[in-house]
């Protein structure tokens, strides 16, 4: 039997199906963990908690602090790019991303040289302002983004109306409120991303929740403690993600899930001028500067022995780790966003599940397939005692991120092609590998490069799950940080940030191409 | 009766009632015409009858067969011998315009003669490597119609294709679909909201409002004399038109 074109584009059980098994098997490593904490003592485990609760607050109100100056920072900077045409406009949009792409350890490495420097080094205020600094450039490209998403639905004559209507003022004012749930939302999620990330704070010295966590884990080796805490993180991020959900609507997921068009900026020479500047400061101080703290102790001589041998030994884990968990994550990501199709209902109940798994700690699944390899028999070591679990844990926690992609993809292709196809008695399998594999192949590619990014940018699943003598860069640079001289710490700070901004490149390229494509459509 | 006939034909989406209870028939060796305003359902009727979705209620039999009943389609689209050109084309991209004609037919030398010859007849052979993309409006438009035709349809579906061509272009695309019955055995079945291409194009029509037949028969009767809505506002704007085109032919005072 020939299956039809259109099972793509009618309602099924195999939706709702699939869609739960994808977003079930990735909370799964969880469950053994919750249940083994429930079957331990929870009053004893209450009173080893100390001041977690107090730090757990602490940790919020931090990311949170620098979410909102992101938010504030990165709408601004996203509505002036997508609105005017200036000075360096793609050069400086791929130099907002660079925070985002190479992990938190880094930064802190680059604060703390510029603190050395600068003599702010190891006092109480600079670590917490240093850790909200962090925040604020993770999070800014993260809403920088959501904002020249969002700012996709709007028409070019919608914006000569207004501003014919109020001028160019009125029109940012206007583009920035249209943008704002989406960007909130953005915001949110980088606020999520630092709570649960422990580079940045370890790298700084300052206690929050999930370098706790860590210390529970691999310093007091208390697994329960560490699945506690864990716990506790995870049901606030969850209350957080929900009550963010339920105040922003399911307008930011469909306007974010939407389909691809295209708004042209314009050239105005005042608002070019502004868009410059303001996007040029921001620039300079949210990532040309951090990466002086990193160039600035790199420029004496290497010790090439460190160099060679670190990286010589960390390459493979590394690249094995980040190409593995992006396969996971975009398998998973893609069948996810097949199945939510163009249904409303599905993409917003799919992709909200999906955001709130994302803003889960990495910490949990780690520790849940730590767990989960306790309990299990020798046989199924090569599952959770092997790079393998590295690579499950972290493709299955960033699955949502090609998803996103897909769902942008299959709402940017007209229904009407797969009616045309059912009529001219074109296959499934036909339509498939003829028509929507090639033009998909490239949005595929971009969320699979996305993935490799932010996966090769965690510490925190690695340094729980990595098989012993096999770390990843990032780990290895935070294992020697506090014994290596600087200037070494910083040239493989500087190496790394090197290859990721090559990739990040090759993704720039990767995305445009796709794009170009896309505008080959008659619709 | 060589044909469609629906019988007691009813769709819901989400729970609003888009077509009620419709019964008709559509005989073949005639241009047809499905009329009424945006939202009456028009183009739902037109892809429940080519078998794009199934019914909710009621049944569809072609030349007395039955090919359509409630939640399931008993002939699938591509066996009822129908042809579509969409309002948006659609036109596969990343496919030239002989691929685009030649995917859907059996892969042998004989389907991209037959491929090549459809290109031909509707003067677009030069541009058969070409994308998409690197075609005119009015040349995509023909492209389309070139691929409907190369299955050598006995029903070719129009689904308001002629929206935002210009009138150059639409004149050229309507000569042709209008010889089509003489010289290839086709049914044509428009759906239009414009009185023009209505006027132009068929003989007999459905008018639908609401998701219900309001009127249905011969073009010219009933723009003489319906009571249906669509009929009413066609009759407006075809004599606002002739008093336009009379005021202007008069002399300059």
């Amino acid at each position: 039997m020939t299956l039809s074109v259109m099972t793509l584009e009618r309602p099924g059980r195999w939706r709702m199906a699939g869609l739960a098994t994808v977003i079930l098997s990735s909370v799964l490593p969880a469950f053994p963990l919750i249940k083994g904490i429930f079957h331990a003592e929870s009053l004893e485990l209450f009173r080893k908690l100390g001041d977690f609760p107090v730090l757990l607050l602490k940790s919020i109100f931090i990311s949170f602090s620098g979410a909102v100056i992101a938010l504030v920072l990165g709408l601004l900077a996203g509505v002036m790019h997508a609105l005017y045409h200036y000075r360096a406009r793609q050069a400086i949009l791929f130099l907002f991303m660079l925070p985002v792409i190479v992990p938190p350890l880094l930064w802190s490495v680059s604060f703390n040289n510029l603190a050395g420097m600068t003599g702010l080094a190891f006092t109480a205020f600079y670590s917490q302002t240093a850790l909200v600094l962090i925040t604020v450039m993770i999070t800014f490209p993260m809403v920088v983004v959501a904002t020249l998403s969002a700012c996709t639905g709007l028409k070019s004559s919608q914006c000569d109306a207004v501003r014919l209507d109020g001028g160019e003022g009125r029109l940012v004012l206007l583009a920035a409120r249209f943008c704002l749930s989406p960007a909130a939302m953005a915001a949110c999620l980088g606020a999520f991303l630092t709570l649960s990330s422990p580079g940045a704070a370890m790298g700084l010295g300052t206690r929050t929740a999930i370098s706790e966590i860590i210390l529970s884990f691999s310093a007091l080796y208390n697994m329960k403690l560490a699945a506690f805490q864990c716990m506790l993180l995870a049901l606030s991020t969850i209350a957080l993600a929900i009550a963010i959900l339920w105040f922003t609507g399911k307008r930011p997921i469909e306007l974010l899930s939407g389909a691809l068009k295209g708004l042209e900026p314009v050239l105005h020479k005042k608002m070019s001028a502004r868009a410059f500047l303001f996007n040029g400061l921001c620039c300079l101080f949210l990532v040309l500067m951090p990466i002086a703290g990193l160039l600035l102790p790199a420029l004496t001589p290497p010790d090439y022995g460190i160099l060679v041998h670190t990286i010589s030994r960390t390459m493979g884990p590394t690249l094995l780790y980040s190409l593995g968990a992006a396969a996971i994550a975009t398998a998973a990501g893609t069948g996810a966003a097949i199945c939510m199709g163009r249904f409303a209902g599905m993409r917003v109940t799919g992709l909200g599940a999906m955001l709130v798994i994302f803003s889960l700690p990495a910490s949990l699944t780690a520790l849940g397939f730590v767990y989960a390899g306790s309990q299990a028999p020798g046989w199924a070591d090569f599952i959770f005692r092997s790079p393998l679990a590295v690579c499950l844990a972290q493709g299955l926690r960033l699955f949502p991120v090609p998803a996103l992609l897909a769902a942008r993809f299959i709402s940017s292709i007209p229904s009407s092609w797969s009616h045309a196809a059912e009529i001219q008695g074109v296959s499934l399998l036909l339509f498939a590998r003829r028509i929507i594999a090639p033009l998909a192949s490239r949005t595929v590619l971009a969320g699979f490069m996305l993935a490799f990014l932010l996966s090769e940018a965690d510490v925190g699943t690695v340094l729980l799950l990595h098989p012993p003598g096999a770390q990843n860069l990032p780990l290895a640079i935070f294992t020697i940080m506090a014994n290596a001289p600087r200037s070494t710490v910083s040239q493989l700070c500087l190496l790394y940030l090197l290859s990721a901004s090559i990739f990040l490149l090759l993704l720039t390229r990767t995305w445009n191409m796709g794009q170009t494509r896309k505008t080959g459509s008659p619709a | 009766m060589k044909g469609f006939r629906l019988n007691s034909i009813t769709k819901k989406y989400r729970g609003r009632q888009v077509l009620s209870k419709i019964s008709c028939s559509i005989a073949a060796g005639t241009r047809w015409g499905i009329l009424g305003p945006s939202g009456s359902g028009k183009s739902t009727l037109l892809r429940i009858i080519s078998g794009l979705e199934a019914p909710d209620a009621g049944e569809i039999y072609l030349d007395g067969n039955i090919i359509s009943r409630p939640g399931s389609l008993v002939v699938p689209a591509a066996m009822r011998g129908i042809s579509m050109v969409f309002q948006d084309l659609a036109l596969w991209p990343n496919l030239t315009a002989l691929e685009n004609v030649v995917i859907g037919m059996e892969k042998n030398p004989s389907s991209i003669e037959q491929a090549k010859k459809s290109l031909e007849m509707c003067g677009i052979m030069e541009q058969a490597h070409s994308y998409p993309a690197e075609l005119s409006g009015g040349e995509q438009q023909r492209l389309a119609l070139a691929r409907a035709m190369a299955r050598k349809p006995r029903y070719l579906f129009l689904d308001e294709p002629f929206s935002g061509l210009d009138i150059g272009i639409k004149a050229n695309i309507i000569k042709r679909i209008k010889a089509l019955p003489d010289t290839h055995s086709i049914t044509t079945v428009l759906v239009t909201h414009d009185p023009f291409e209505a006027v132009t194009l068929c003989e007999k029509v459905i008018c639908l409002d609401h998701g219900e037949i309001s009127d249905s028969g011969n073009l010219k009767q009933l723009l003489e004399g319906s009571k249906a809505p669509i009929m009413k506002a066609f009759r407006e704007f075809l004599d606002i038109c002739s008093e336009g085109t009379a005021s202007a032919a008069l002399p300059a005072t």
